[in-house]
């Protein structure tokens, strides 16, 4: 696959999960831009593997919690959407925004691995390979991160222990 | 309490900004250079400043990266700058001034690549600290050579239930491996997606270590080649062991301080190279092209290009200003790029001249 195509194809995509991810639009647009530079430099390796966007997905993902990492806890911008102070009667917007202001608190490790797990559907297995850690350790992450979120994990439960 | 269909609505009305954001972007408008361009930023540079600390994006005009491609005339990144307009721009202040004078002198610049074999018909090399990677040539399908120093492999470590095998007379040893996880260079070892597929490690006449995989896939995912079908192929390969040096189409007579070439693309009897010479999270890529293909900056802070009859040549100084970059530039001595490779320099000539 070029790099054109790749970028043609999924660079909505991965800006969809960058801006989950960070909470953040801008640092979201950055992050995929300096990964996509990246990547386009070494796309003579990139396009031949298997799944050029897993690839590039885990470049991501571990550029956000390296940033993290380096530049501690930023608080993100939200969107003046996620801001506004009128009150919601239906209380539907107003527990969307709590729910996305507690995922922006995470570690970012954690943040990343709900974030994984419920927006890009991956499996354990395949959050462990974005990681380098076991599948177990996966399961860690998001339980912690549920507890903290306050998610009802009853089938999340169910899951691990099946 | 939440539920998770409450939890993914939640990132799905999330996501949504993005679409908000592609929506906002406007197409480039009559690029001046080749008319298929993907614009991307590059970073002015790395150092925080005060307050909120994240890196920062030169404007489309002045600092846009442009990635030309064969076809489709992509547009990446029609951001407007962001940054604030109380924090100096480092790089377009400093490029009205001289270089560090820390540079003048530059101590000599420190090479940790080589390539260790040579395969007639392969050109295009990837030389990076202790590894040389080497597409196939034609005919051998998607296969991919990896030559590694004598003591840089370990068949046992790398390879799952490897086996002793013999290629063109020599022990060798087949398995199973992930791509590029025998790569000491790749970052994060990103390329663990995928499974295992067959390998073969076999060494060079020199004792390095050769490592064969297939690394094309196909719509239903990767191709796992028989190992027969890999020995096969590498008893094809002419590898010529502790080869002549590969060499550059041009020199660097002047570079920041520091530096260490850790990186090179490279080609036999073909000019296009690109070297990366890092220090730290500091780096200074050149590059040559000559298609479409290539990142080529269109000027601002960190970056300086031009355009001489065939090539595009590029400097991007990632944690360094334009006039850096542009010095780099200016300095690279290309007298001897349209003649035979013979004239052409060594690495150590090409970052030491």
């Amino acid at each position: 696959m070029k790099f054109e195509t790749y970028v043609t194809q999924s660079r909505r995509r991965l800006l969809r999960y960058a801006v989950v991810l960070t909470n953040d639009p801008e640092l979201a647009q950055d992050v995929v831009q300096e990964v996509l530079l990246r990547a386009g430099q070494r796309w003579h390796k990139i396009g031949r593997l298997d799944e050029p966007h897993a690839y590039v997905r885990r470049m991501l993902t571990n550029e956000v919690v390296s940033w993290h990492r380096k530049w501690g806890r930023v608080e993100a911008r939200p969107a003046p959407d996620l801001d506004r102070a009128i009150h919601d009667p239906t209380d539907v917007v107003d527990r969307r925004e709590t729910i996305l202001r507690e995922l922006s608190r995470l570690p970012a490790r954690q943040r990343a691995a709900i974030v994984l797990r419920y927006f890009e559907d991956l499996t354990d297995a395949q959050i462990a390979e974005v990681f380098g850690c076991r599948a177990a350790t996966v399961r860690i992450h998001i339980h912690r991160a549920m507890k903290t979120l306050r998610v009802d994990t009853t089938a999340a439960a169910l899951q691990v222990i099946r | 309490m939440f539920t998770e269909t409450e939890l993914r609505e939640a990132m799905q009305h999330s996501a949504a900004r993005a679409d908000d954001l592609i929506a906002a972007e406007q197409p480039p408008s009559a690029p001046s250079r080749p008319s298929q361009a993907v614009d991307l930023y590059v970073p002015i540079d790395l150092v925080p400043e005060a307050g909120r600390e994240r890196r920062r994006w030169l404007p489309l005009a002045a600092a846009a990266v442009v990635v030309a491609v064969a076809g489709g005339g992509l547009f990446l990144a029609a951001k407007p700058a962001h940054h604030s307009p109380t924090s100096p721009q480092k790089g377009v202040a400093a490029a009205a001034g001289r270089p560090s004078s820390a540079a003048v002198a530059a101590p000599r610049t420190a090479i940790t690549i080589t390539n260790l074999v040579t395969i007639p018909g392969t050109n295009d090399y990837t030389l990076t600290t202790g590894t040389e990677t080497l597409n196939a040539p034609a005919g051998f399908g998607g296969t991919q050579v990896m030559a590694l120093p004598a003591g840089g492999f370990d068949p046992a470590k790398a390879l799952t239930d490897p086996h002793p095998v013999t290629v063109n007379g020599t022990n060798g040893y087949a398995g199973k491996a992930l791509i590029y996880l025998i790569d000491p260079n790749d970052p994060g070892q990103a390329s663990k997606a995928g499974r295992p597929r067959n390998t073969l490690a076999w060494r060079a006449g020199d004792g390095s270590w050769l490592v064969l995989q297939n690394i094309m896939a196909d719509g239903d995912g990767f191709v796992d080649v028989p190992v027969a079908t890999l020995i096969h192929e590498a008893s094809q390969l002419k590898v010529q062991a502790s080869p002549a040096p590969l060499r550059s189409g041009y020199r660097a007579r002047w570079l920041p301080a520091g530096l260490t070439l850790t990186s090179a693309l490279a080609s036999v009897g073909h000019p296009a190279l690109s070297l990366t010479l890092t220090a730290g999270r500091k780096s200074i890529d050149i590059q040559l092209s000559t298609v479409a293909t290539n990142v080529v900056p269109l000027g601002g802070a960190g970056t300086a290009s031009k355009h001489i009859p065939g090539y595009w040549i590029s400097v991007i100084g990632t944690g360094y200003d334009r006039a850096t970059a542009q010095r780099v530039l200016d300095g690279l001595d290309l007298s001897r790029l349209h003649g035979p490779q013979s004239g052409w320099w060594t690495f150590d000539q090409a970052v030491n001249g």
